[in-house]
């Protein structure tokens, strides 16, 4: 018989606790995935972070963990936790619409790599998470896809952050344990930055792509968002199966680790709201009082650079992958992921090849900054979550931030909250380490979240 | 005694380590010679006889002290005017590059080096090596040693002329279409286009990074094969060297032919046969059947795709690397080489994306089918007696690309396959110009086409014959 802690619903807590509480025996991982089930029934209807949800799929993967556990046999510490997928992963036998019109009816008969570890790992999948179409985007929001626009759960009004919006919106809101989301110029950490959560990405090559909707292979990383930073260590110890544990490295102190600040230069984009260049610089306080030794530093290049290289890579790789569907289905496709193949069509290969040259360039300066350090912090967004579908602040929002470095040199980055604004709107900065070394980056996350009240909020729904 | 300049490179090689001549006799003559043939031919862009000499003088003394630095050891030989060395002038047959010093040293020459090789000069080719006639306006035209108003061929012309004008005992170029076996087999001697990814480029100018190749023009299979094996294998410096084990090639000359299957292809490649170069063609493949090598006729796939694809990668590649010099050096570009270069700009990113991600889907099956039941697959270099250089000198006339295209018709579709492609001097026409065939080889199977090369040259005999000029 277990006994649930009714305090406070079970969702509130991150999935670390809940994983302590199915270890104690004070929880089934069937009420966990009922009380998850419950919290979508009640506010599913005003977020809309579920594209498919899959019920009686979940309560029975719930089920036959129990029945391991009972039978003494844990697969991994990620056992029982109920978890989304953003609706670009393929999950056999569930609807894989990628948010599109243009995929409505397809059913995968096989699963993504990454949905196979983590059932593998006795995780309950609770279904498929909203996206923008096909997991990409223009930086805009049309409200014209077959499905409502996820909400930001700190303020319905406003933007998820994209494109795994269902994935931010979920895990704020606790309609999912954690969710997996995919990344190619901030997909994964924008949506973790305006929904107040933790989002990792790492090198190409580390997480499986297989059976995601691709976008950009040259750019293309799927990652996890989380609400804590020990909750991401578990998932990445479970996917990754590192030598030693992210969830035990998580754990060490910060002390003496050299850690590059870097605050710009952020050319055509402007200067970062007030509020997160506050948070920014107290979270850089805290981190020097933990014993950090702390110095400015600079990136190679102006950041909208950056992201003005990502904008001919990204959109001509879409355009050659969705070709067929650019040329026949155009008119079924959503404003914003039309207007990306678009533009991705008229690219030159002069250009796009240019491109690809500058990237290895700016790859390699931006090496070379971060293996001066053990990490390096910089901003994410520039701006707190926009009003839904508002312009030019939403435009603004998706473009405007110091994401896309990383997309280009492939360096581990985390995002994760460093406050809330007046309005109750997440802050947050983004830790990037050397490549192959994303524990330093989630051990100097943790450091802060510990010496932080933030986790002790969630949105007032 | 013939002529040193007459031998080949392997007796060369192997008379200066027995010390029966030295090193600075074979530069002196081959100076002299150069001397002579040099104005007729237009093989050379620069000599450098004072670093020639000197180069020579420091092989007799290493000789003396320690014995052969390497199998090319005092072998003067000369390359296609693109391979870096530090302070050393690289005109890449342009004049936007007239003065240029780069401040590196390409992994071939720094093998060459190694192996004891000496350098004569900078050889001709097509301005960035962008041509396949080897007409170049800022140097003139290079010329054929067999009748000097004939086309060597290009990109690597100045390395055909040079070869089988006997001013240089083998020399590098480079294929991105033909470039290296199309001079060969117009110039009567070999030339091979390994398999993509076989030869280290770094240090070298840049066409097409895709499907440009860095190979060896010499006379004899054996020559070729040793000089493809100095310069063949992975490379620190360039990530697209392949790690894969160099083979010996020059063993593999001695096998013979016996039990080999070879394929003709009769479609696309043999269109538009002119009848008395097919007939010194059909002559080959009898050999062939008298090596105990076995010959059967079939059609080939892809061949409209592989020119198309083969098209967009070229054409986007070579713009980009040359945007900002189009836009500011407009002017000091051929007309042709600029005609040919403004129609990659038409591509989009994903006409190049797709043509690139086909690539290894064509090249597989293209290899599935073709090497399934063949050892190697025999096409022609060119399908009509050489040309003269004057009804080729089109310029960015309305007649460009059909003249250019007509040229390397039957190498231009092996480039994007990235398979080795080694040209093989197979006799003359009745106006005494050279003919040639190709064999192309699965990818990294270069010793094979060296054995069934070596084995009809033996047959054959056709590089003993010489160019008739003075010198």
């Amino acid at each position: 018989m277990h006994e649930a802690n009714t305090s406070k619903p079970l969702w509130v807590q991150s999935a670390s606790a809940s994983i302590r509480m199915l270890q104690e025996g004070r929880v089934s991982a069937r009420q966990l995935t009922e009380a998850y089930l419950a919290r979508i029934a009640e506010i599913d209807g005003r977020i809309h972070s579920f594209h498919h949800l899959a019920e009686a799929r979940a309560l029975s993967a719930a089920d036959a963990a129990d029945r391991e556990i009972a039978a003494g046999r844990w697969r991994s510490p990620l056992q029982g936790i109920p978890f989304g997928v953003k609706d670009n992963y393929d999950v056999a036998g569930l609807p894989a619409t990628a948010g599109s019109r243009l995929r409505s009816g397809n059913v995968p008969t096989r699963d993504a790599r990454l949905v196979a570890d983590l059932e593998a790992a006795g995780a309950v999948l609770l279904g498929k998470l909203a996206t923008w179409e096909y997991g990409t985007g223009n930086g805009g929001e049309y409200f014209d896809l077959p499905f409502p626009s996820a909400r930001n759960p700190w303020d319905t009004s406003r933007f998820t952050g994209g494109s795994s919006t269902g994935a931010g919106a979920s895990v704020a809101a606790g309609t999912a344990a954690f969710a997996l989301g995919s990344d190619t110029t901030g997909s994964v950490r924008l949506p973790a930055a305006a929904c107040g959560l933790v989002g990792v990405i790492l090198p190409q090559g580390r997480l499986s792509g297989h059976g995601i909707l691709p976008n950009c292979y040259s750019l293309d990383v799927p990652g996890p968002l989380t609400w804590t930073v020990e909750d991401a260590a578990v998932v990445l110890d479970v996917l990754l199966a590192p030598a030693n544990s992210y969830r035990r490295s998580i754990t060490r102190p910060i002390a003496g680790l050299r850690i590059g600040v870097v605050r710009g230069p952020l050319g055509r984009f402007g200067a970062p709201d007030a509020s997160v260049e506050q948070a920014f610089e107290e979270a850089v306080r805290i981190l020097e009082r933990q014993g950090a030794r702390i110095d400015d530093a600079r990136l190679p290049m102006p950041v909208s650079d950056c992201f003005d290289v990502t904008r001919l890579i990204g959109p001509s790789e879409s355009a050659a992958i969705h070709e067929a569907e650019l040329r026949e289905r155009s008119h079924e496709m959503g404003f914003a992921l039309r207007d990306k193949l678009l533009a991705g069509s008229l690219v030159r290969a002069v250009d796009y090849i240019h491109a690809q040259r500058q990237r290895r360039l700016m790859a390699d300066a931006i090496d070379d900054l971060v293996r001066g350090y053990d990490a390096i912090i910089t901003y994410g967004p520039l701006h707190v979550a926009p009003r839904l579908g508002v312009e030019p602040e939403m435009t603004a929002f998706t473009v405007e931030t110091v994401l896309t470095p990383f997309n280009l040199s492939q360096h581990p980055a985390v995002v994760q909250c460093t406050g809330y604004s007046a309005e109750r709107l997440p802050l947050s900065w983004q830790i990037v380490a050397n490549r192959h070394d994303e524990a330093t980056a989630l051990c100097v996350a943790a450091a802060y979240e510990r010496a932080t009240p933030w986790r002790t909020i969630r949105p007032a729904l | 005694m013939s002529e040193i300049t007459d031998w080949t490179l392997v007796a060369t090689a192997d008379a200066i380590a027995a010390k029966k001549v030295s090193a600075r006799e074979v530069t002196d003559a081959l100076l002299q010679r150069i001397a002579v043939r040099q104005p007729l031919l237009n093989a050379y862009i620069s000599v450098d006889p004072d670093r020639a000499r000197a180069s020579a003088r420091e092989a007799d003394e290493r000789l003396a002290r320690l014995g052969p630095s390497g199998p090319l050891h005092g072998i003067p030989l000369a390359h296609k005017d693109m391979f870096y060395r530090p302070g050393v002038p690289v005109t890449c047959g342009s004049k936007i590059r007239r003065d240029f010093k780069p401040d590196i040293l390409a992994t071939v020459l720094a093998r060459l080096d190694a192996a004891g090789a000496i350098t004569m000069g900078a050889l001709n080719m097509s301005e960035f090596a962008n041509g396949p006639t080897g007409v170049n306006v800022h140097y003139g035209a290079a010329r054929s040693p067999w009748n000097p108003e004939h086309i060597t061929g290009g990109s690597s012309s100045g390395s055909g002329s040079a070869v089988g004008g006997r001013l240089a005992y083998g020399s590098l170029g480079s294929d991105t279409g033909g470039s290296i076996r199309l001079p060969a087999g117009i110039c009567g001697v070999y030339g091979i286009k390994a398999t993509q990814g076989r030869v280290s480029r770094y240090g070298s100018m840049g066409l097409s990074f895709s499907l440009d190749n860095i190979g060896p023009l010499a006379r004899t299979a054996r020559d070729c094969a040793r000089m493809l094996g100095v310069v063949a294998g992975a490379d620190d410096d360039d990530p697209t060297a392949a790690p894969v084990p160099v083979d010996d090639y020059e063993a593999a000359c001695n096998i013979g032919a016996k039990g080999l299957r070879i394929a003709v292809a009769t479609n696309h490649y043999w269109d538009g046969m002119d009848s008395e170069i097919g007939g010194v063609l059909e002559n080959a493949l009898d050999m062939f059947g008298k090596l105990g090598a076995s010959v059967s006729r079939r059609t080939v796939p892809f061949h409209e795709e592989l020119r198309g694809l083969g098209n967009i990668v070229i054409s986007s590649e070579f713009c980009t690397l040359h945007d900002d010099w189009l836009r500011n050096h407009h002017d000091d570009y051929a007309p042709l080489v600029r005609a040919r270069m403004k129609q990659g700009y038409t591509f989009t990113a994903v006409d190049y994306l797709k043509a690139v991600q086909v690539r290894p889907r064509i090249t597989n099956a293209f290899v599935d089918d073709v090497f399934g039941d063949a050892d190697a697959l025999f096409l022609p270099v060119l399908r009509f007696p050489v040309p003269k250089i004057a009804d080729v000198d089109v310029r960015d006339g309305p007649r460009m690309n059909e003249i250019l295209g007509s040229i390397n018709h039957c190498t231009w579709p092996i480039n994007y396959l990235g398979l080795p492609g080694l040209s093989v001097p197979a006799g003359f026409s009745r106006s005494g110009l050279p003919v040639g065939f190709q064999l192309v080889g699965r990818p990294f199977d270069e010793a094979m086409l060296f054995r069934i090369a070596a084995a009809y040259e033996r047959e054959t005999g056709w590089t003993e014959r010489r160019p008739e000029i003075a010198g």
